[in-house]
């Protein structure tokens, strides 16, 4: 706490104009790899790539383990925030530099002192940043919590009207491939048991006054009862799964592209079997209007995600692999190119 | 067609005709600030740029400015700016079609009296000092106990008070900092 500051005040200023950047669709497709030595540096990679102009805020959530770091999709949509990741116990080497690189001033870390360290707040405290914490008791709270900051105004609308996505807190894939979406549309990510409708998302559904969910995964991630539940607060439910994570993730793409009016001229390349490098996709999904595709295996494109690209051949132009060649091999992510390309 | 579809270029963002509000979320999760007066600029490219005064005795920490408006087809929009309020005071009126450039403006704050006593003591060269620091080398001021602090971003451990205050007496009274990057964002929404 030695650099807090008073405030006497602020002005500001910001100019708001409309714009995605999107570019025209084209054939010749190619792969850009984002991927460091390790998570954290993965991370910094998606962040610098996908702000390169910088932010004022950034998102710090724990490395090794998924729950807060997917929750925050919202939340960095919303401010355009970059995620950033760090051991839960100390800062990992490099990152202030890449907060400094960055121009951002202040970080929101979300979780708990269990996942983020309180000596990590210190650590960014002492080199200047100011440093406030979003945290609830366990994953669901703070996922709660994350919903639950902004003004109900701020959620966005999908189907029945203001919408939320839910998914399980159990494992990372279904609230992984939904991150561009949460980002993207404003959509909270709320996290439940796959047994019974969590408290906490019930009291989010609740306070936001969601009209429409989109449940992420199947019955054995999100039981039938939890829909049942939902449904008897009068929400609209709708399940976006497949037969698979990787079939889950391509239907939620194609909620995207066909519902959502994603361009899909990139797309996100994550393993489907391991979060460590994918952590920050959702925020750079949700800021280039990307969907996030899960392969079988580092080596194995797999038919979900070769057929959504095969699908938009002729409109994607980049294929982003998240993560180094132990994530995403180089065959997997050619692979990819060459179907984007047609062939 | 979704509400919140991808904005394409040139797609209304506010409709400054219509009322614009504003609040202040502390992102720790404390209750939200009512912010009072907001303005709403129809700039000359399209773009719209909206100033909020942060209410004077605002903690410091990480906020999210909540700015709620209709744009040109009658939806109801919120566009989120994050802001980090600390004892420097932060303007900056951006020009969207050139972002890079800025122009400070002077904020309500009144200026302590332990500082107006400092500006008393100082040179015209100090003055001059304060000005090519604040207003061309990027620096900020900060206030710590009863001192004003001025850093560049190239020697952030920099720490001369006495300049900084010759900074505030340059603008006549109000409290004001500049920064290099203007606080632009684009609407994903």
């Amino acid at each position: 706490m030695s650099r807090r500051r008073t405030a006497l005040g602020a002005l500001v200023a910001a100019a708001l104009v409309a714009g995605t950047g999107t570019a025209g669709a084209t054939a010749d497709a190619t792969g850009n790899r984002l991927a460091g030595p390790d998570r954290f540096s993965t991370a910094r990679v998606v962040a610098e790539q996908t702000f390169p102009d910088g932010a004022t805020v950034a998102l710090l959530a724990s490395g090794r383990s998924f729950a807060d770091a997917l929750a925050a999709s919202y939340l960095s949509g919303a401010g355009q925030l970059p995620l950033l990741l760090t051991e839960p116990h100390g800062l990992p080497a490099d990152l202030t530099d890449t907060l400094r690189a960055l121009n951002v001033e202040g970080v929101l870390v979300l979780g708990g002192t269990a996942a983020v360290n309180e000596s990590v707040v210190d650590q960014l405290e002492s080199e200047g940043f100011d440093v406030d914490r979003l945290a609830g008791d366990d994953r669901y709270e703070t996922a709660r919590r994350i919903a639950e900051l902004l003004p109900q105004d701020a959620v966005g609308s999908f189907g029945a009207g203001r919408a939320a996505i839910v998914a399980t807190g159990e494992a990372f894939p279904d609230a992984l491939a939904a991150g561009p979406l949460s980002a993207s549309q404003g959509m909270p990510i709320l996290l439940t048991e796959g047994g019974a409708l969590n408290a906490h998302a019930q009291a989010a559904l609740e306070s936001l006054d969601i009209e429409q969910v989109l449940i992420a995964g199947g019955p054995a991630a999100v039981s039938d009862a939890v829909v049942d539940a939902i449904e008897a607060m009068g929400i609209a439910v709708r399940r976006v799964a497949g037969a698979s994570r990787q079939a889950t993730a391509a239907a939620l793409a194609e909620v995207a592209r066909g519902e959502l009016s994603y361009p899909t001229e990139r797309v996100l390349l994550a393993r489907g079997d391991s979060f460590a490098d994918a952590l920050a996709g959702g925020t750079r999904g949700g800021h280039l209007f990307a969907p996030i595709l899960l392969i079988s295996a580092a080596g194995t494109l797999g038919v979900d995600a070769r057929s959504f690209i095969s699908d938009n051949a002729g409109t994607i132009a980049t294929v982003d692999a998240l993560g180094g060649t132990a994530a995403v091999s180089d065959a997997t992510l050619n692979d990819a190119v060459a179907a984007a390309r047609g062939q | 067609m979704p509400v919140n579809a991808p904005p394409r270029s040139g797609d209304p963002v506010l409709d400054t005709e219509q009322p614009i509000a504003a609040v202040l979320v502390p992102a720790s999760g404390a209750a939200d600030v009512p912010v009072p007066h907001v303005t709403a600029t129809l700039n000359a490219n399209g773009s719209v740029t909206v100033s909020v005064v942060i209410p004077e005795g605002t903690p410091p920490g990480v906020y999210f400015v909540a700015i709620v408006g209709t744009d040109a087809n009658g939806n109801s929009r919120t566009i989120i700016v994050p802001i980090v309020v600390r004892r420097v005071v932060t303007a900056a009126g951006v020009s969207a079609a050139d972002p890079a450039s800025f122009q400070p403006a002077a904020s309500t704050v009144e200026v302590p009296a332990s500082v107006r006593a400092l500006q008393a003591s100082l040179s015209e060269a100090e003055v001059a000092e304060a000005e090519t620091a604040v207003l061309e080398d990027g620096a900020t001021l900060v206030i710590e106990g009863e001192r004003l602090v001025v850093s560049r971003p190239s020697t952030d451990d920099s720490t001369r008070p006495l300049i900084a205050a010759a900074a505030v007496a340059l603008v006549g009274g109000s409290l004001i900092a500049v920064r290099r990057r203007p606080a632009t964002r684009k609407v994903a929404r």
